[in-house]
């Protein structure tokens, strides 16, 4: 019955070389379309609860409690869906894994918008963070089986970016519609919007390059070290490959506990930042909210830069440039937090820092992960660091909010900024791990 | 070009940001938006440029002065773009100093503290006038460019001077070098320093300056000048940490104390690296002696087996046959039968001559003795027959090496012997090179037109090998070069004169 949803094994008909330079310069950038409108629209119905929340409370009278628990669960669902999905993944279809979570997101939100319950938000809520689970794993099966290894770092960046527009354009809309309407029709017309783009991915993505009868892109680019991969580890089964490649592979640990440290960093900015303006440098709720929509911009740039700097400077390397990011958002945090005067441009200035640093990590580790797994596991890796980096982001929840309670915004950035200095720490030894091994000089020394 | 331009822009956010982030750091701790661009700021990019290469300064430049005009025009201080003025004379200095930008370490930090110390002098002539007190400015413009230029170094050296192995899933058969006790050690260590520089009661005050020697030393006899820099930063946190004041006078003594530490911590990291580097040579040094002392005995077991061999199976064997016919010749009276005793006597004699002539001359050339060393080059030249094989044997001697000492002799005409050797059986050449020159060391080359060598066959003969030993106890230096640039073995030797 679920046939479809299973990827297909290699179709050994043989194009011409011209044919498949065509075909794969056409899906190539068609594939990396529906990718990034899919994972916007994920983004939709993903965030219309935060927006809509004030809105929420004002109507039916639901207290912080109630919101803060429906976060913590959709965040602990959603990462334990990225890494159940994603070893569920690496045999399917992205192209209809990816629409039909889409297409079921949309009419959860539809569903939410006519609910009235706490108990209908609270189960309808989880079952979306389920079905959200389902976007990210398809799309790093699709970047690591289209892009080879050198120029995938700026691919997935430009992919990466989709985050950010995606978190940029929902406020906007949601506050619209529930400024002019209601808070239902802020949930409705995103889950259309939603099942829109659902349909759309289902129609335009396609499965892996093999599949289609075209080489793989290690081969139809010529690419050393994505030909290296894809040779290895050839022949195990995929419970061998989860067990070698993901559980027992310690450098997908050391990014995975990097990851919940990345996290803290990033939902705290993001989550309390508004508090924080709003308190302890009296900005209005307007002002506040604008200067953290230059976080997100930051963001856009910040993983375009990392994605591009390991690319070209680091020849398809994440390690380095991981460093150099960690590096800056210890300094960008304790920036912000040391910040000696009141005013917009150098908050906002300040934010846009921090974006721009976190977001480097945010999209090198879980490329990283994806990378020093099997090339099979790419889905598994990146859910299994996923599953930690959302467990990062309900700590920086109700704990962080403990910290905040006892110790005061100070409090909050000394953890937070130790938080950035332990990112670097945990890198080292994966950096490490790739330095040469000490070679013999070729020039005869004698 | 457009690989360059995007690789500018992501420069300029690069930079601008971490040059902002620094800012605003600077002038939290020395409360005065001004002198602190000239902080850390410029010492950021004055780490930048000096480990980037020029073609990307643009985007390094644009970043700081977008972000200057940015800051003056937003902060209503119109008088800061004089700060400009400064950052623009960087460049030619930055430029000049990049040129002798090479080499060893040490080399490279004296390069970065003169032009810590130039820029600090340039920084004063910009802006010195319209400030309230020119000593800040110069000793801003030092504590910044100490606490990071160096640290450039290290970020430079660690992250784009390796050659990373790529991310692959064969790393999961390399060990993590995790070693949780010396991250515990220094973490525990880094809180320490902390909380002494903190909390010290009013009456111990004095005693917490001398607390931060004891990281910096700790890691500087564990990873050398790059360790100690790295606990003068952990010093540097753990200060800025423990300041509170914002008067003038504790600025200034902020200030004093980081960069008095950082250069301790440099200098004692410096001296302990060298004293290593030191140990490390005296060790290997040691070891190379013991080597060449077994490789004597050795040698000179293996001369005398040899020898006696030679005196027992030739010398004697026909010294008893020599004594068997004199005593047939005086016990017989027939003349024919004397006649073919002492025929083979003569003959046995003969023999013996010949054995003790090869002998002698495995002890030492006898030439060398009746002919001077250019002589018993050419004598050996003949001996090998180059001439009938076509090789011409260009022999080049400057200089007076009759006066050489008797050791140094033997070993160039061993040494030429040697090469002469392998060229004869391996190069294939067609033209030989030899030139002496003696001046206040004696200086060897050796070079043919041959087929050449790979560097991993070099060591497996025995004859260069013995070459190397010769030259090495003599403490003498020799570098063979094979097909670079030219074809053909390039053989260079200088030996000390003694």
């Amino acid at each position: 019955m679920f046939g479809f949803l299973r990827s297909t094994t290699s179709n050994t008909a043989l194009l011409s070389e011209e044919k498949v330079n065509q075909s794969y310069r056409y899906w190539r950038l068609h594939i990396m379309l529906g990718m990034y409108v899919g994972y916007a629209g994920f983004y939709f119905t993903r965030k219309t609860f935060n927006y809509a929340a004030p809105a929420m409370i004002t109507d039916l009278g639901l207290d912080k409690g109630d919101i803060g628990l429906i976060g913590t669960l959709f965040y602990i669902t959603y990462g334990l869906s990225k890494f159940i999905s994603g070893t569920i993944s690496d045999r399917s279809n992205p192209r209809y894994f990816m629409g039909i979570g889409l297409i079921a997101t949309g009419i959860i939100n539809i569903a939410f918008g006519f609910s009235s319950s706490l108990m209908a938000f609270i189960s309808l809520w989880m079952l979306n963070a389920w079905f959200q689970g389902w976007g990210w794993p398809s799309c790093s099966k699709l970047l690591t089986t289209w892009y080879s290894r050198s120029e995938r770092g700026f691919r997935w960046a430009i992919w990466n970016t989709a985050h950010n527009i995606g978190g940029a354009l929902i406020p906007i809309l949601v506050g619209y519609l529930t400024l002019h309407y209601s808070w239902r029709a802020g949930f409705i017309w995103p889950g259309v919007i939603g099942i829109i783009i659902g349909l759309i991915v289902c129609w335009r993505l396609r499965d892996k390059p093999t599949t289609m009868g075209l080489p793989s892109v290690g081969k139809w680019r010529n690419d050393p070290l994505e030909l290296a991969q894809e040779n290895h580890g050839q022949g195990l089964s995929y419970r061998e490959i989860l067990k070698t490649y993901v559980f027992s592979n310690k450098y997908i640990w050391l990014l995975a506990f990097s990851y919940v440290l990345v996290y803290i960093v990033r939902t705290a900015v993001n989550d309390w930042g508004n508090l924080y303006l709003t308190e302890e440098h009296n900005y209005s709720l307007i002002n506040a909210n604008a200067a953290l929509s230059l976080f997100e911009i930051g963001g856009f740039i910040g993983s375009l830069v990392a994605g591009w700097g390991s690319d070209k400077l680091f020849a398809g390397n994440r390690g380095p440039m991981n460093i150099l990011f960690a590096i800056g958002i210890f300094l960008s945090v304790s920036a912000l937090w040391l910040m000696p005067l009141t005013n917009f441009v150098f908050q906002a200035a300040g934010l846009f820092c921090i974006g721009f640093f976190v977001f480097g990590p945010q999209m090198l580790i879980g490329m990283a992960a994806a990378e020093c797994s099997h090339k099979d596991s790419a889905g598994a890796a990146t859910g299994f660091v996923g599953l930690f980096a959302y467990m990062g982001a309900a700590l920086s929840g109700y704990p962080l909010a403990l910290i905040l309670e006892t110790y005061g915004w100070t409090g909050f950035f000394v953890t937070i900024s130790t938080c950035a200095a332990v990112i670097g720490l945990l890198l080292l030894p994966f950096l490490q791990a790739q330095s040469p091994q000490k070679t013999m000089d070729t020039k005869p020394r004698l | 070009m457009r690989t360059y331009l995007a690789t500018s822009v992501c420069g300029i956010f690069m930079a601008g940001c971490s040059w902002f982030c620094l800012w605003v750091i600077a002038y939290y701790f020395i409360n005065d938006p001004e002198l602190a661009i000239l902080l850390f700021p410029f010492s950021l990019r004055l780490g930048m440029t000096l480990h980037t290469r020029t073609r990307y300064w643009p985007a390094i430049y644009i970043a700081e002065w977008g972000l200057t005009i940015a800051l003056a025009l937003l902060l209503n201080e119109p008088q800061w773009l004089t700060v400009l003025i400064a950052s623009a004379l960087s460049i030619p200095v930055t430029l000049l100093a990049k040129r002798y930008y090479y080499g060893d370490q040490n080399r490279h930090l004296l390069v970065m503290t003169s032009v810590i110390i130039i820029m600090a002098f340039i920084n004063l002539s910009a802006v010195g006038f319209h400030v309230s007190s020119i000593y800040m400015v110069w000793l801003v413009s030092i504590t910044g460019g100490l606490m990071l230029v160096p640290m450039c170094y290290l970020v430079w050296n660690y992250l784009f001077q390796n050659k990373w192995v790529p991310l692959s899933s064969y790393l999961i058969n390399t060990v993590v070098e995790f070693k949780i006790r010396h991250i515990a050690l220094y973490s525990l260590l880094f809180i320490a320093s902390i909380v002494i520089q903190t909390s010290l009661p009013e009456e111990l005050r004095r005693f917490a300056p001398f607390c931060m020697a004891i990281p910096i030393i700790l890691l500087a006899v564990r990873y050398g000048w790059q360790g100690a820099l790295l606990a003068t930063l952990f010093n540097s946190v753990a200060l800025i940490a423990a300041h509170s004041g914002v008067s003038k006078l504790e600025i200034t003594d902020l200030l004093l104390s980081l960069s008095a530490q950082t250069i301790t911590g440099i200098l004692l990291g410096l001296a302990v690296q060298k004293q290593k580097d030191l140990n490390h040579k005296l060790r290997s040094e040691l070891s190379r002696n013991q080597n060449l002392s077994r490789q004597l005995i050795t040698a000179e077991e293996s001369v005398r087996r040899d020898i006696a061999r030679e005196l027992h199976d030739e010398i004697g064997q026909n010294i008893t046959a020599i004594r068997t016919q004199a005593s047939i010749i005086k016990r017989i009276d027939s003349a024919e039968m004397s006649v073919r005793c002492a025929d083979t006597i003569e003959t046995l004699s003969l023999n013996v001559y010949d054995t003790t002539k090869r002998l002698l001359t495995k002890l030492r050339p006898k030439m060398l003795d009746d002919l001077d060393l250019k002589e018993s080059v050419e004598q050996l030249i003949r001996e090998m027959e180059f001439s009938d094989h076509g090789v011409d044997i260009n022999l080049n001697w400057q200089g007076d090496y009759m006066c050489l000492s008797d050791t140094l002799k033997v070993t160039i005409f061993r040494l030429c012997q040697e090469s002469l050797n392998n060229a004869y059986k391996y190069a294939e050449a067609s033209e030989i090179h030899i030139t002496l020159t003696l001046d206040n060391q004696v200086t060897l080359l050796i070079s043919d037109n041959g087929i050449g060598f790979k560097a991993q066959d070099l060591m497996k003969g025995m004859g260069v090998r013995g070459m190397q030993e010769r030259v090495q106890a003599l403490g003498g230096k020799m570098l063979i070069n094979s097909n670079t640039p030219l074809s053909g073995t390039k053989i260079s030797i200088a030996l000390p004169k003694v």
